[in-house]
């Protein structure tokens, strides 16, 4: 049985070394900075918090104060867990190993507009909603627009990868990142591109794609200090429809109609299943007054030039007419749609089996899954989290999504969440473990489905990571372990994310 | 106090504010007043508004472009 | 903490250094677990891109999330209120934060439950003063002489020195008419407008004057209390507000007209905490008034004002009170003006620093928020900024001075609109 080095405490001398580096005041050890970089969103083994509270946070503002803080982990081999919003839902910010915490906040600066281009650079810091304020006067968007979009930040979207919730008319975030500036593990700082080094090209055939790498990885292969943005004209016009069907079968049926409709102004189909409809009844004051005749919804978003836009609604109205849809009216749609972001992570869904009102955290599992398998998956999903909430009753099942999760196109596979609370008030290291088993079963059946375990978080999460090396069996995961240790030689960034400790330890220790 | 359905009331029908059954609150404490609530109702819908101008310059109904109507289910007289 | 009776807390216990810390964590904790696990089971941070002081410290400490989540890790074990407490310095209380909140924005209608990170961070600061902490000399300093001055110490930033309490008048010494003490009506001056900015309160005056409304001044105004309370001193707070309730009970006052934010929403928040509301007279925030006033016709614009103006939602309307349009509605009327709008759902990220004693504590930090502040505006390129609370025009009017940008009162506008300058 091989072992596993684990990775060296912070030490004062570390400490000293950053201090020197950085100043004084960009270095923190009190317990205040570190409580605040803890965790994320995610359901959180509260029980355990000071396992996962980092050593000193640092809060570097340029490139090179990056790399001198990647030299000194690399000189001492400990950890270093690059932070950006904090929103992540897979754990990715979350310091498995405390050590260093690279807080990217800092680094907000708008460093380029080019309005003849049609870019912006800037560094990874900065939130997708002030970045719009910015250039709203400029008739320019950048349209990168996940549910946390008012939160998340421009590093993290990289680095996990991000959907956006109109990314089937404007693309994901790795549709819309050009070109990175990154540090590597070792502190060399580069400069990558799709294919070449040109900052501003879009598409070259030059040298190995490697801004793609770099894309997703969960801070393990390197940070990044610096993106070049792709910038869309600011929208004309916004059309948001939804409509209801008496039962979900129909409602799947009609999402694969208007995801192939082929209108280019498409930018989301939505599926809502019964489960997910019933729980919007709860306290949603637009499904409250639904009849119940009601069992499912899809919600369908247009963006684009308004003539445009106006003619592709009429074509989605007869669509979703002619495969059984009703419209739910002018205020839910656009209502709805406008509150988009904030729906989602509200404690006070959560219901206890007699239906008493505790504040719950918010699980989003987001698999993603070809459309054929969908109604599938959403039958084990449930069968699996209802069984869970039987035996455990601190868990509540908020029902499933099904999100268009392709670039350009509605069709596809379909990023599919199921939302569920958990009391974590109430958590202890038994239940805890049922709740990683509840995600096991999830991903297994996920598996099962030949689908993905993760469209947007990252698979980090105990539940998932141990999964990857299963999903990536046809020697991918051998291939992504050899880079790893190639770009990180010491394992010093982000350790252990992605399964990736696996780099480390020889064959047979793989499970 | 009207049920509206389950878990959900009315609890005073001039105020048009869709409530939790407060039977289901007691582990959580309902302290908003009436004030507040309407203040934010009101901050709510400016800022859906606010959201629609960020993504767009214009936000155009279904019903204005087509045959559907402006009003849903379930909405009439709402 | 050796300096416990430095702050003299009169008549009631409370102030520096009276509780041990353990005790007086374990009840901040038992009181705000439900609150604090509201956030941190969601944790999601719709606030912080609001917040002014994390927009300019950018430090994930500096926020809800993190005031929320500290309760939690003390509850944890993994904390003492002592190693925390500190940051809840990093706050202006504008509100912002909780209003933006989706536990209040989306739901908390429904659920008639919402986030209060203001009253959180207030107790947490009354917490660590109780304890003894000594964490915030400066905020010690200023409640003491507020206690000396009986108004705050407005003269001297620098040095903290009392005010002498017998000028609180003195801004109504030169103007063209008496004004009675006493009555029916009272007009409240803030402790920053009776002794600084002693224009608004002559301008409110003047209005009033003109609009025929009697009115008449307190016996003796004392502060109305709140910034004790934003500072960890709640029974400093209560000492002033019960002073100020018994000279409107000898005044006979039914209502009093408030011209400025923080003393509004002390008189409508923390009063009414304090005391049975029949004790209380009826509050009349004086921008309110103004446009009911106009409504009715009793006052008029005679004078056209050729600038171009944009308008500073104060904190404490905009995000805690919900008031935002009877200024809009002011300024639109006012002949000769171009009133540039910022909408008051972007202003919910916007603030002058000055509120909550942060500008006392963290003066370097509440600079960067006006000069912010004042840079946003100076992108529309108005001539000036309009804003409605005194405190704001401080900070404001310093920062506006430095990048070219003139700071305006909403209220000495109206009495200039209404020719009562000349
Ligand atoms: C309410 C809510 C709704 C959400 N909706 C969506 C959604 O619709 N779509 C979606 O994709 N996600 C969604 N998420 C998840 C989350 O917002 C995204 O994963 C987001 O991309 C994370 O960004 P962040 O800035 O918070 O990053 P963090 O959580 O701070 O970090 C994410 C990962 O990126 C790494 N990282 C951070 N900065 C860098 C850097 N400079 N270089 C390299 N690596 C870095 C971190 O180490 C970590 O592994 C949602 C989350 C919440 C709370
Ligand atoms: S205060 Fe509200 S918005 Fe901020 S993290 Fe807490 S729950 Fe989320
Ligand atoms: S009240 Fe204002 S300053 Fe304080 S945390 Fe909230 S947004 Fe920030």
């Amino acid at each position: 049985m091989a072992t596993l080095t684990l990775p060296n405490p912070v030490t004062d001398k570390v400490i000293a070394e950053l201090e020197a580096a950085l100043g004084k005041d960009k270095v923190r050890t009190d317990l205040g900075a570190r409580i605040a970089r803890t965790r994320v969103p995610a359901p959180f083994p509260v029980h355990r918090f000071a396992e996962y509270m980092p050593d000193v946070v640092v809060l570097p503002e340029t490139a090179e104060e990056v790399s001198a803080i990647l030299r000194i982990a690399n000189q001492y081999r400990v950890p270093v867990v690059p932070r950006a919003g904090g929103t992540g839902l897979a754990d990715g910010a979350v310091p498995l190993h405390k050590g260093i915490l690279l807080d990217i906040k800092k680094m907000n600066k708008i460093i380029e507009l080019d309005l003849i281009n049609r870019t912006v650079t800037v560094q990874p810091g900065l939130n997708m909603l002030k970045l719009n304020e910015f250039l709203a006067p400029y008739g320019v968007f950048y349209p990168d627009d996940p549910a946390s979009y008012p939160v998340s930040i421009i590093g993290g979207r990289i680095g996990t990868s991000g959907w956006s919730l109109i990314g089937s008319r404007y693309g994901h975030t790795r549709d819309l990142v050009i070109s990175l500036q990154v540090v590597l593990p070792t502190g060399e700082i580069v400069r990558l591109s799709d294919g070449g080094g040109a900052p501003k090209v879009r598409k070259a055939s030059t040298g190995y794609n490697l801004k793609q790498l770099f894309i997703g990885t969960q801070g393990t292969l390197g940070v990044v200090t610096e993106a070049t943005l792709e910038l869309f004209p600011k929208p004309e016009a916004e059309l948001a429809a939804f409509f209801g069907y008496e039962s979900f079968d129909e409602a799947y049926r009609s999402t694969g109609a208007l995801s192939t409709s082929g209108l280019g102004t498409l930018a989301a189909v939505i599926l809502f299943d019964e489960r997910k409809v019933e729980y919007l009844r709860r306290d949603d004051e637009a499904y409250i007054p639904l009849p119940e005749r009601i069992k499912a919804v899809v919600a369908t978003a247009l963006y684009g030039v308004e003539e445009e836009v106006r003619a592709a609604a009429n074509r989605l109205f007869r669509i979703a007419k002619e495969t059984g849809g009703e419209y739910l009216g002018d205020e839910l749609s656009a209502g709805d749609w406008a509150s988009r972001h904030d729906r989602y992570a509200t404690p006070l869904h959560g219901r206890l089996p007699d239906g008493t009102v505790v504040p719950m955290s918010w699980h989003c599992e987001d698999a993603a899954i070809i459309y054929s398998e969908l109604p599938a998956i959403k039958q084990k999903w449930h069968e699996i989290t209802d069984r869970y909430i039987r035996q455990y009753g601190i868990f509540d099942n908020w029902g499933m999504f099904f999100y268009s999760n392709n670039p350009y196109k509605g069709w596809g596979d379909y990023l599919v969440e199921i939302d569920i609370g958990i009391w974590e008030q109430a958590l202890n290291e038994e239940t805890w473990q049922a709740w990683v088993n509840l995600k096991r079963e999830i991903t297994r059946a996920t598996l099962e489905h030949q689908g993905s375990i993760s469209a947007c978080h990252g698979a980090c999460r105990e539940g998932d990571a141990e999964f990857i090396p299963v999903e990536m069996h046809e020697g991918g995961f051998e291939l992504m372990k050899k880079i790893k240790r190639l770009l990180d030689p010491n394992n010093i960034l982000n350790p252990s994310k992605n399964y990736l400790h696996l780099a480390y330890v020889d064959e047979e220790g793989a499970p | 106090m009207k049920q509206v359905r389950k878990g959900v009331v009315l609890r005073r029908e001039d105020l048009h504010v869709f409530e939790v059954d407060p039977a289901l609150m007691s582990r959580v404490p309902q302290d908003v007043t009436d004030i507040e609530q309407a203040r934010i109702v009101k901050n709510r819908w400016e800022y859906l508004d606010w959201m629609h101008r960020h993504f767009a310059h214009k936000t155009v109904l279904l019903s204005e472009v087509t045959a559907a109507p402006s009003q849903g289910p379930g909405q009439a007289g709402h | 903490m050796s300096d416990e009776a430095r702050v003299t807390a009169p008549e009631t216990a409370g102030g520096n250094g009276h509780r041990p810390v353990r005790e007086v964590e374990q009840e901040f904790v038992r009181g705000h677990l439900l609150q604090a696990y509201g956030c941190f089971s969601s944790g999601h941070k719709f606030c912080r891109e609001v917040c002014p002081v994390y927009q300019v410290t950018r430090n994930e400490q500096h926020t809800p999330t993190a005031f929320h989540a500290n309760v939690v890790a003390i509850e944890k074990g993994a904390a003492h209120l002592e190693d925390v407490a500190e940051n809840y310095s990093y706050c202006t209380l504008c509100g912002g934060c909780e209003l933006r909140c989706p536990n209040t924005l989306f739901v908390g209608d429904f659920y008639r439950n919402r986030t209060r990170t203001v009253k959180l961070v207030q107790d947490m600061r009354a917490a660590a003063n109780q304890a003894g902490l000594g964490l915030w000399p400066r905020w010690q300093r200023w409640v003491e002489a507020t206690m000396v001055g009986k108004n705050e110490p407005v003269l001297d930033y620098e040095n903290i020195q009392p005010v002498d309490p017998n000028r609180v008048a003195d801004w109504a010494k030169d103007l063209p008419f008496e004004i009675p003490r006493g009555g029916e009506n009272i007009l409240f001056v803030d402790c920053e407008a009776a002794y600084y900015r002693t224009s608004l309160p002559k301008a409110v005056a003047k209005i009033l004057h003109a609009a025929g409304v009697p009115f008449g001044l307190m016996y003796e105004q004392w502060c109305c209390g709140g910034p004790s309370l934003e500072m960890g001193y709640p029974d400093h707070a209560r000492y002033l507000a019960e002073h100020n309730v018994a000279d409107w009970k000898k005044a006979g006052a039914k209502r009093v007209f408030v011209l400025d934010p923080h003393d509004y929403i002390s008189f409508v928040d923390m009063y009414p905490q304090f005391f049975p509301e029949e004790e209380l007279p009826e509050f009349v925030f004086m921008i309110d008034f103004v446009a009911e006033l106009l409504d009715q016709g009793k006052i008029r614009f005679v004078k056209p004002i050729e600038k171009t103006v944009t308008y500073h939602d104060p904190c404490r309307m905009n995000k805690r009170l919900g008031k935002w349009e009877a200024p809009r509605k002011i300024l639109r009327a006012i002949p000769g003006l171009t009133f540039i709008d910022v909408d008051h759902v972007t202003q919910w990220a916007y603030c002058s620093g000055a509120g909550g004693g942060f500008a006392v504590e963290h003066p370097d930090l509440a600079k960067k928020i006006a000069d912010l502040r004042i840079a946003r505006a100076k992108e529309l390129n108005v001539e000036a900024l309009v804003s409605a609370c005194p405190w704001s025009e401080r900070p404001l009017t310093s920062s506006g001075r430095e990048q070219q940008l003139e700071v305006l009162d909403l209220l000495e506008l109206v009495a200039e609109a209404m020719g009562l300058n000349d």
